[in-house]
């Protein structure tokens, strides 16, 4: 059963993109197959973050509108076999996408893969309500910082009102995870940033990982490799044990320099 | 002198000069809400025929409307507005009060204006002499 995940915020800059590439970079080593979809129209930039941005011929726009298959768009990685991009248009904006169109990719993609990364951009407008429609389970991304925490808090109302499920009615309503990224313990430990419970407390969801600030993520950016794929660090252990965990692996959770409190554990116990 | 028995009929006004007794009004339960998921912010609740009950927090940036009481089970971080019809004796009661802004009867206060001494306590608010008073339990 495939699953369609999408890798939310609402504020911008807080790491969806970087996010997307370590999820499906991490979500294919472990052998599954796997695409990652950039909702970004106008703004393309998952591209480059993966490293493909030579052999963008057709994009996700393309196909919506019936100019390409969509075989013709899927980029296939380098390093990983069963890791593909779809990349999106930068010549077009938002409203080039249908929520037909999405529907109808997002339905041949589930054919093929175990997993579709959806990249949401940032906003609450048309990309990102299209982004989020259809999804399975969401990872909201969240800087530890008020603006981003209250952003996201609005992107939780909206997944739980105005996607698929949410319409469909009570039952099966979509899975949110919580990914804190640029998480400086020093910093949080010190009261200039907000602690992973404070954040945790306001938005109470169950807590995938703790992504913590580290030049390795800009590095990785730069040469177009998913930080999990690149020089070994922190952020990129950080990020596969999130992955392991949305894959359904029950890891522990340490957070440096902050000793886990008893409502992380009661909430991350919640996910199971 | 006491009476060992119920007074004689004839000492009862006589009901008869009555026309017919005016239909008892229909007594209309009211429609109570109860939300029982987190209230996000953005998001907006309404319960125009009764109260309103949250079990979850309250985002800040998130609204709640009832013509009745509102209860919050959680922290409330947003907005409340009880009483919206001008029901005077409307009240809020809040678990952990850190609310933006509460209202009844379009009477307000904000944040600001709210001391250190309620802000996290359990606290009720209700109107008193057109003031809003914010008066913790216990």
């Amino acid at each position: 059963m495939s699953k369609v995940i999408v890798v939310t915020s609402g504020k911008g800059g807080v790491g969806k993109t970087t996010s997307s590439a370590a999820i499906s970079a991490g979500l294919a080593s472990r052998g599954h197959r796997t695409v990652v979809i950039d909702f970004d129209v106008g703004l393309r930039n998952l591209d480059m973050i993966m490293g493909c941005e030579r052999r963008v011929v057709f994009d996700f726009i393309n196909v919506i509108q019936g100019d390409a298959k969509l075989n013709q768009a899927l980029i296939r990685d380098r390093r990983l076999d069963n890791l593909y991009v779809l990349p999106t248009s930068q010549t077009r904006d938002k409203d080039a996408l249908t929520q037909e169109g999405v529907e109808k990719v997002l339905n041949e993609l589930r054919e093929e893969f175990d997993y579709i990364i959806c990249d949401s951009p940032a906003g609450i407008e048309r990309g990102a309500q299209l982004a989020m429609y259809y999804a399975d389970e969401a990872v909201v991304v969240t800087n530890p910082e008020v603006s981003s925490v209250r952003d996201s808090d609005r992107m939780l109302g909206l997944l739980s009102s105005k996607t698929a499920r949410a319409e469909r009615g009570e039952e099966d309503q979509i899975k949110s995870h919580l990914l804190l990224t640029r998480f400086d313990p020093k910093r949080s430990g010190d009261g200039e940033m907000m602690s992973v419970e404070d954040v945790l407390e306001i938005l109470a969801i169950p807590l995938l990982g703790v992504i913590p600030e580290s030049p390795a993520v800009l590095r990785a950016s730069n040469v177009g490799v998913p930080v999990i794929l690149n020089e070994k660090s922190r952020a990129a252990t950080a990020y596969e044990e999130a992955v392991a965990r949305l894959d359904g692996e029950d890891i522990p959770m340490k957070i440096e320099g902050e000793k886990v409190p008893g409502l992380m554990s009661r909430l991350f116990g919640r996910s199971a | 002198m006491f009476q060992d028995r119920a007074p004689a009929p004839e000492a009862q006004p006589a009901p008869a000069a009555e026309p017919e007794p005016a239909p008892i009004p229909q007594r209309v339960a009211p429609e109570n809400k109860i939300v029982t998921m987190p209230v996000r912010s953005g998001q907006t609740v309404i319960a125009d025929k009764g109260d309103l009950t949250v079990v979850g927090p309250v985002s800040s940036g998130a609204e709640l409307f009832a013509a009745g009481n509102i209860h919050v089970y959680g922290r409330m971080r947003g907005r409340a507005f009880a009483g919206i019809d001008g029901d005077e004796n409307a009240r809020i009661f809040c678990q952990s009060l850190d609310a933006e802004l509460l209202a009844i009867a379009g009477l307000y206060r904000t944040s600001d204006s709210l001391g250190a001494d309620v802000r996290h306590k359990m606290v009720q608010i209700y109107l008193e002499d057109e003031r809003l008073i914010v008066a913790p339990f216990g």
